[in-house]
């Protein structure tokens, strides 16, 4: 046994690279402001970059892309096999099958993980954020407050996205480690400070969900206060790079006719 | 998050283990590693059996309720509420909105024998392997997990794009410490092993023998996809169901608070 993980896929760190670097000096085409639980969505062309940058401290922001014209195609926990279960610079977020390409790529993780917390702690979990009723209520959350899951099912429905297309979302600046035995993932208050920003590269025309966690720093204490999220602002960059082609050049493209043949919905769109 | 209590101290599963003994045989099922597939419903309160008969097999599972099939196992509120593990008492949990209990596990014999720490049988989040997994330079592929899971699916009139989130039954792993990866060793499951869950929700279920077969260790990953499915040798399942007298006592849902 090794440290490998099950699933690795070729990535071409050139180009990401020049990426990164190419969108630290774009021009930012807007900024919204968020600071409420109500979720939102944004529409991203392949190609643009997306930054979330906190303005006054440590807020969880989890975020679920889906494939702008074939929601069916949507962030899958199989990233975890591909990527392993914390993202970080380069880290895809992987799609659905039949395509399985990837969704976003992370271009800039500027949360340094302060070194006196568990060894095996990180940032950026997937499946960290599911956020449902029952887990808020558990924790002692109050009854009327948007919980992440609700959030993101809201925004979904304003994107025109149904309910059950909305999956585990990557909880950007949340920190969590996993315990070994029962491997349960515990949230701990996250170490990123204002100014703190994730970037992402979207692969593919993306519709973006986005929810504030009401777990504000992602803690979980004994007693949850009244949440009061802090304000996180969402930078959009047009047209920052022109994404790898998919499957990646030199890779094998799988027939997927089989695929077309059996699913009872409409074919899929043209890529 | 305060932890639920343990289901097994209901005082159903408590009646229902002590009467499991005198469970009547409902059906019986032999899932042959050249089908690789097999899909099936199952009632609440039924007992829901999967044995090795021939030595270790990885078995990817799909869950999907009978009434709704977009309530399904969610790989992330089982990781929220229960953790990785699955093993005796632990439940198996659909997705939001509901977000219950679809079936809690009764009976676990795999007992794993050493390994790097960490290393145990039955993930709850370990997805499975699709054909791009297994693509070759021509554009086809092996039969992949994904496809099982579809073709059981098709079986029993599932829409097989239900296929998401699974188990991995008898599966040996664990996360490393290293931004999490996914670390897998050769299951220590026997011939006769067998893992048992009673159905809380009408369910049906999708499972796949996967074509990695006991699982291996994973010193080499990229060889690992080219050769293994050349060599691995992929072991039948049986599926039993069961069904208990309960009498008058209600299944319940031992989820908690909603």
């Amino acid at each position: 046994m090794s440290g490998s993980r099950t699933n690795p896929q070729p990535i071409d760190l050139d180009f990401y690279r020049e990426a990164r670097a190419l969108a630290g000096t774009h021009p930012i085409e807007s900024r919204r402001q968020l600071s409420q639980l109500d979720g939102t969505f944004i529409h991203l062309d392949a190609g643009d970059a997306v930054t979330v940058v906190l303005e006054s401290g440590a807020q969880v922001v989890d975020l679920f892309p889906l494939n702008r014209d074939d929601h069916r195609e949507r962030l899958t926990h199989q990233t975890m096999v591909s990527e392993g279960l914390f993202m970080t610079r380069y880290s895809r977020l992987w799609g659905t099958m039949p395509r399985c390409r990837p969704l976003m790529t992370i271009l800039e993780d500027s949360v340094v993980a302060r070194p006196d917390g568990p060894g095996d702690a990180f940032h950026h979990p997937l499946l960290g954020g599911s956020g449902t009723r029952l887990e808020w209520l558990l924790q002692g959350g109050a009854p009327g407050v948007a919980t992440t899951w609700e959030q993101l099912a809201a925004a979904g429905r304003r994107a025109g996205v149904a309910s059950h297309h909305v999956g585990e979302p990557v909880s950007l600046f949340q920190k969590a480690y996993l315990v070994p035995g029962p491997e349960r993932v515990v949230r701990l208050a996250s170490d990123a400070l204002a100014g703190d920003h994730v970037r992402l590269l979207a692969e593919i025309d993306l519709v973006v969900l986005i929810a504030l966690s009401p777990y504000v720093d992602g803690a979980e204490p004994d007693d949850l206060p009244e949440p009061e999220p802090r304000p996180v602002e969402v930078q959009l960059q047009r047209g920052v790079v022109q994404p790898l082609p998919w499957p990646y050049p030199g890779q094998p493209a799988l027939d997927l006719e089989w695929w077309h043949q059996q699913s009872s919905h409409d074919a899929l769109p043209a890529d | 998050m305060k932890a639920l209590a343990d289901p097994l101290q209901h005082p159903y599963y408590q009646e229902l283990l002590r009467r499991r003994p005198h469970a009547t045989h409902v059906s019986h099922d032999r899932v042959e590693a050249h089908v690789g597939a097999h899909g099936f419903r199952a009632e609440a309160g039924q007992l829901v059996r999967l044995t090795l008969p021939e030595g270790p097999q990885i078995v990817d599972v799909c869950v999907v309720g009978v009434e709704d099939p977009h309530e399904r196992y969610s790989t992330g509120t089982q990781m929220a509420m229960e953790g990785g593990r699955i093993s005796r008492g632990t439940r198996i949990w659909g997705s939001p909105p509901r977000t219950r209990p679809l079936a809690v596990c009764v009976a676990d014999t795999v007992k794993s024998s050493g390994g790097a720490p960490g290393l145990r049988e039955h993930l709850a989040y370990g997805a499975h392997c699709v054909p791009h997994m297994w693509v070759r330079p021509d554009g086809t592929a092996e039969r992949s997990c994904h496809d099982n899971l579809r073709n059981a699916f098709s079986m029993i009139g599932v829409d097989p794009d239900h296929v998401g989130d699974n188990l991995n039954l008898f599966m040996k792993g664990t996360f490393g410490t290293s931004q999490g990866d996914l670390l897998v060793a050769r299951s220590d499951a026997e011939a006769g092993d067998y893992i048992e869950f009673a159905i809380e929700v009408a369910v049906h279920v999708a499972i796949s023998l996967c074509p990695v077969g006991a699982g291996s260790d994973m010193s080499a990953p990229e060889e690992f996809w080219d050769h293994h499915q050349e060599v691995a040798q992929i072991r039948p399942v049986e599926v039993d169901v069961f069904e208990v007298d309960y009498g008058s006592i209600a299944v319940p849902s031992t989820g908690g608070q909603t």
